[in-house]
């Protein structure tokens, strides 16, 4: 904890709260990419998991800082990852279904 | 092929508040950010035919966004629940959609938007259809495609003369 001249400052522990609640989003993303069957499958795991995972360290780190301009960069950044990681999800799963990968299906 | 004003000064303001924000406030980043913010208004007046393209609405995407991160929220959650019970409960698939929504823009944003959905991923973007992939073909994948597919339709201005009669339903 920051324990600073002030004391412990409130946004510092709201931000805390926020970072440690997009762990549990990180931690699933690869424990699917891990369990899950095939390349699709996996696909689903990191880009959802993970998004709302960033999306929500981002909101922590956004919440302690000290400016709206490093606020402004934070979430810049946020949007710039979430376009990227959808574009190449989708980019991914094209590749696949060009080589044939076949999906993996249940029986 | 005249360039709409607005157009242009909606870009310049979008990339100028990007260079500031990038900068933070620095003064003297001025002489290479002014000629760049330009320089980039001009490559994507290119890039969207000069400005002749169907406009986003800006106060109907403030008033969907919320839908958009509930949505994915909603997405990660549900691919919390399904790796970390030890069935699995998967049962993954392939599922095309014949789109309705003009090629451009609109069609990008609702393949991306799939994917942020909870059980589906846009897999391929080809022709007049989507290939999505799902988790679940117990989910009703089509009618949350076309629901998504109207929201993103209401986010443009209505269509040019030529990309009516399209046969929309």
């Amino acid at each position: 904890m920051y324990v600073g001249q002030g004391g412990l400052i409130m946004t510092e522990v709201v931000g805390m709260v926020f970072i440690i609640i997009g762990i549990p989003f990180f931690l699933s993303g690869t424990i699917g990419l891990l369990r899950l069957p095939d390349i699709y499958t996996r696909l689903h795991a990191l880009t959802k998991a993970d998004n709302v995972g960033l999306g929500f360290v981002i909101l922590g780190l956004a919440i302690q800082a000290t400016s709206w301009l490093e606020v402004a960069k934070l979430f810049l950044i946020w949007f710039l990852v979430l376009v990227a990681s959808a574009t190449s999800c989708h980019l991914v799963a094209d590749a696949a279904l060009r080589r044939n990968i076949k999906p993996w299906t249940k029986e | 092929m005249s360039v709409p004003p607005a157009a242009v000064a909606w870009r310049l303001g979008l990339f100028g508040a990007l260079w500031f924000i990038l900068c933070g406030g620095e003064l003297g980043s001025w002489p290479f950010g002014l000629p760049t913010v330009v320089l980039a208004t001009w490559v994507d007046l290119q890039l969207a035919g000069n400005g002749q393209t169907r406009a986003l609405r800006p106060l109907i995407l403030m008033r969907i966004l919320p839908f958009f991160f509930w949505k994915s929220i909603l997405g990660a959650l549900d691919v919390m629940a399904r790796v970390l019970k030890p069935r699995l409960p998967i049962d993954p698939g392939l599922v095309e959609f014949p789109l309705t929504i003009p090629p451009g823009g609109g069609r990008i944003l609702l393949a991306n938007c799939i994917t942020l959905l909870p059980g589906t991923i846009s897999a391929r973007l080809a022709d007049d259809r989507i290939i999505v992939h799902t988790l679940d073909k117990g989910l009703p994948v089509v009618a949350k495609i076309q629901d998504l597919e109207g929201r993103i339709a209401s986010l443009y201005g209505p269509c040019p003369a030529k990309e009516t009669g399209r046969g929309l339903p």
